[in-house]
């Protein structure tokens, strides 16, 4: 991990013209980037070309990058713009790749590993059911480092829209989720 | 400070976490894609007169609006108007046709009923 100072030494030097330094960024932040765009659009677009669009979306924004904030915010809102640009209203409903691992498929455990699989897919599909906004929410809601303030940054939204949202996808999921039989399937 | 004390709520939450995609390596990609473009970092944005002139506009419609607020409410009934003119009468309660034409025939109006 770049440390913050670096970080805005390299944003400073692009800045300048040295455009060989952006690789750098781009190394540091292309699995993060890559990650939050498959939690947001799930298998609806292709990961890798949607990471590259905000990469250059990134390099044309990094003038507005004001150096009050983490580096990290602004490529996320970056992110979460050039995602929300990909989703239309009509393919809002996202859904995740999964498999069972062939590997995993014997021995004594073999039933409880199907239900915990099944239980993992319920859940997955509740996720991907979500509005765009709410989900988008909630994906932030669950990085560590991330407060309400930093989601209402990414998503240029007020603090109690950002409430809003959260409460409104924790509801959604639990009226979703009440209605599948995972609560039973995972006592069995 | 983020309240977390729903069970399926954390497992949904996990879940969320364990999404991840796969590994991938995009930075030749990207800065051919920048070299090809021949993408320039933009000056920093200066500020423009067009900006100015709506925050200037948006001024004085507001004064002319305050304007107007203080001659409505400064506005001296008793003295200015000369004149209303009235073309109806709604009344309530007026059961049939004799109590419409007295009323009519007592106000100079026409009278229409209200249920």
């Amino acid at each position: 991990m770049i440390p913050q100072e670096e970080e805005f030494a390299i944003v400073r030097a692009v800045l300048a013209g040295d455009k060989q330094q952006f690789a750098r960024l781009v190394k540091e932040y292309q699995q993060v980037v890559a990650n939050l765009t498959f939690k947001l659009c799930g298998n609806k677009v292709d990961v890798s070309e949607v990471s590259q669009q905000v990469f250059v979306e990134l390099y044309t924004s990094l003038p507005r990058f004001r150096f009050e904030s983490r580096l990290s915010t602004f490529i996320y809102r970056i992110t979460v713009n050039v995602v929300n640009k990909q989703l239309t209203y009509a393919s809002r409903m996202v859904s995740y790749e999964f498999s069972y691992h062939e590997d995993e498929t014997s021995g004594p455990n073999h039933e409880e590993k199907i239900v915990q699989e099944e239980r993992r897919r319920h859940l997955r599909q509740a996720i991907g059911q979500l509005k765009n906004e709410q989900r988008t929410a909630l994906v932030l809601y669950t990085f560590d480092d991330f407060s309400y303030q930093d989601i209402a940054d990414v998503m240029q939204v007020s603090l109690a829209k950002v409430e809003s949202l959260i409460f409104r996808a924790k509801r959604n999921l639990q009226k979703m989720l009440v209605k599948t039989p995972l609560k039973d399937s995972a006592e069995k | 400070m983020k309240p977390n004390n729903d069970t399926l709520l954390d497992e949904v939450l996990h879940e969320v976490q364990e999404l991840k995609a796969p590994v991938v390596d995009i930075t030749d990609d990207v800065m051919s894609a920048i070299a090809n473009k021949q993408l320039l970092v933009p000056a920093p944005r200066k500020k423009k007169f067009l900006g100015y002139g709506a925050a200037v506009a948006a001024a004085c419609v507001l004064c002319l609006f305050v304007i107007d607020i203080i001659k409505y409410t400064t506005y001296d009934f008793n003295e200015n108007v000369v004149g209303v003119m009235v073309s109806e009468v709604y009344i309530e309660g007026l059961d049939d046709e004799e109590e419409y034409i007295d009323c009519e025939e007592a106000l100079g109006f026409d009278v229409v009923s209200m249920e």
